[in-house]
């Protein structure tokens, strides 16, 4: 009884935590001079993308190291769209994410499968082929000099307003996410990470379900790359390289796999490290790296962990 | 022929040059509580991994419902009513009992593509009678890892009677049982089949559990079948006893 009711409690102040951030995030552009601005929309992009990733590595338990190329393949849609055939904004976005599932069919048909180091392996290596047409493709792509020039919609140049639209996305996008989590097919990838071949055996076919969610996946970072060519007016090859899939990998591991919250506590502290120890000092990335290494040591799973312990070990 | 749910002929499997299986034809009917026999090494949990689709067969056909299954997938079977326990305890760790279930329930019911509504709410009810047959209902907020090793085995029936089975696979459902919780489970899996309707065939090594559960028995060797009778045939089987039973199951006067 006295557990049901602290769950009700938790409940509540999950949601009271949960309006209060609401507000903080909408009443951003008045409080926070531009500068927070700028790096709170590029932060929001990177929550949208290590969520779609946690759909793999939290929920499915699939170790992938090549997210990247579908943020990539949204951004680059999105951007050539915008630049060599003038299509609107609006349609481009929209573009976006279907190509990045399209892209993520096919990758994820020949590099989807039980053993986990294989599919780190493959992931990787598709990421990093995807990343070298993007870098060779110089009339398509721009190559290293990247993709400039593309404009959001006359509406939302002002950076409030793309913070607004961003804030707007992301909050829809992390809200589908959630709810494919606690869905049906969520409990599937779940079961899949738990047990393999105990899910085969009650009637789950574990490669269509890994092959949805690698898609879903996709998709979702498609559409955080769409976000970002038009945040950064311009996409460059860096954005399909592995070193973006491990940043985000980070994230999810540092903020915790194992709770959707996980990787949006991960990806702000990534990149508030990120924004802050560089004005600090030039070694940014070897604190960066100590501060994960304690995280990797006391706190295993996560930062979220933190204050979850108490209701894991209840359940 | 028209009543055997399952009819294999001529199956084989080998590992390297061990025949594990070789050349099994047999056939079991509808509604028919059959035991596998047979010591340790003689091919039964192979004819099982065959039989559910974990392995391939180099040779032979295997029949389900009038209908070759050879080469089909373990999901595709358990979907079309095959199901399987295993040998060594194979649930979902990190679920709930009652979640174990749940998801067995919603795989089987196709629900498990549903990408929105809460999986909480799914399926509560079929799951919690479930639990209720299988006597795990009081423990069905643990987690699976939270269960002794019997409860377990349980939950393991439990998760393979959620797959509505027509035709139930067991690998020695009893293994590592205490004395005092196997007569509990034998009873169970007797009820569980007598009750739905269910065809069963079961590995097992305690004789005791055949016994008093097996309608009729087929015995393995070297990967072959070397008898199939009554439980008095198999008793009296001078074949049988050279093999595997000793001079304890002789049978009685």
């Amino acid at each position: 009884m006295s557990q049901a009711g602290a769950s009700r409690s938790a409940i509540i102040g999950t949601i009271v935590g949960l309006i209060v951030l609401i507000l903080i995030l909408v009443a951003l552009p008045v409080i926070a001079p531009h500068i927070v601005l700028i790096d709170a929309t590029d932060t929001l992009i990177f929550v949208l993308l290590a969520l779609s990733l946690n759909l793999l590595v939290g929920y499915a338990g699939m170790l992938s190291l090549g997210h990247a190329a579908f943020f990539a393949t949204g951004g680059y849609c999105a951007g050539i769209l915008v630049k060599h055939l003038g299509v609107a904004m609006p349609l481009a976005f929209v573009a976006s994410p279907l190509l990045a599932a399209l892209a993520s069919l096919i990758i994820g048909f020949f590099s989807v499968r039980l053993s986990h180091s294989y599919f780190l392996m493959l992931s990787l290596a598709f990421g990093q082929l995807l990343f070298t047409v993007v870098w060779k493709w110089r009339d398509l792509t721009g190559g290293d000099d990247g993709l400039t020039g593309i404009m959001p919609a006359p509406a939302l140049v002002a950076p409030w307003a793309y913070y607004y639209f961003t804030l707007g996305v992301v909050l829809v996008c992390a809200i589908i996410l959630y709810r494919i989590g606690q869905s049906p097919f969520g409990r599937a990838l779940k079961a899949i990470k738990d047990n393999p071949r105990r899910s085969d055996f009650v009637g789950i076919n574990v490669r269509h379900y890994q092959l949805a969610a690698f898609v879903l996946a996709g998709a979702f970072a498609g559409v955080a790359g769409a976000l970002q060519v038009f945040f950064h007016r311009g996409i460059f090859p860096g954005s399909a390289h592995w070193i973006t899939s491990a940043d985000t990998f980070v994230a999810v591991v540092l903020g915790g796999a194992g709770y959707f919250t996980g990787p949006i506590i991960g990806t702000v502290v990534f990149k508030t490290l990120g924004f802050v120890i560089p004005r600090i000092t030039e070694y940014w990335l070897f604190f960066l790296g100590v501060a994960i290494m304690i995280v990797a040591l006391v706190r295993p799973k996560g930062l979220m962990s933190l204050w979850r312990t108490g209701r894991t070990k209840n359940a | 022929m028209h009543d055997d749910i399952l009819v294999t002929s001529g199956l084989s499997r080998h590992f390297g040059g061990v025949r594990a299986v070789n050349e099994v034809t047999f056939s079991v009917p509808k509604g028919q509580l059959r035991a596998i026999i047979g010591p340790n090494g003689a091919g039964k949990t192979t004819l099982f991994n065959l039989l559910s689709g974990q392995l391939h067969s180099h040779s032979g056909h295997i029949y389900f419902k009038g209908k070759e299954i050879t080469g089909r997938s373990p999901s595709y079977l358990c979907r079309h009513g095959l199901g399987r326990t295993f040998q060594v305890n194979s649930v979902f760790l990190n679920f709930t009992v009652l979640e174990n279930v749940q998801l067995a329930n919603m795989a089987h019911q196709g629900k498990t593509w549903n990408f929105w509504s809460p999986a909480r709410k799914v399926l509560v009810e079929e799951s919690k009678a479930i639990l209720e047959m299988v006597g795990l209902a009081d423990q069905a907020d643990k987690l699976g890892s939270a269960l002794s090793h019997g409860d377990r085995r349980r939950l393991e029936i439990a998760l393979t009677l959620a797959c509505k089975p027509e035709l139930l696979l067991l690998d020695e459902p009893t293994c590592g049982m205490s004395l005092s919780e196997k007569p509990h489970l034998v009873k169970l899996i007797q009820n569980i089949v007598r009750e739905k309707g269910i065809t069963a065939v079961l590995i097992e090594h305690d004789m005791d559990v055949v016994f008093s559960v097996a309608d009729r028995i087929t015995v393995m060797h070297r990967g072959a079948i070397l008898a199939e009778g009554s439980l008095r045939e198999i008793q009296a089987n001078p074949k049988v006893q050279e093999v595997y039973l000793g001079e304890d199951y002789r049978a009685p006067v």
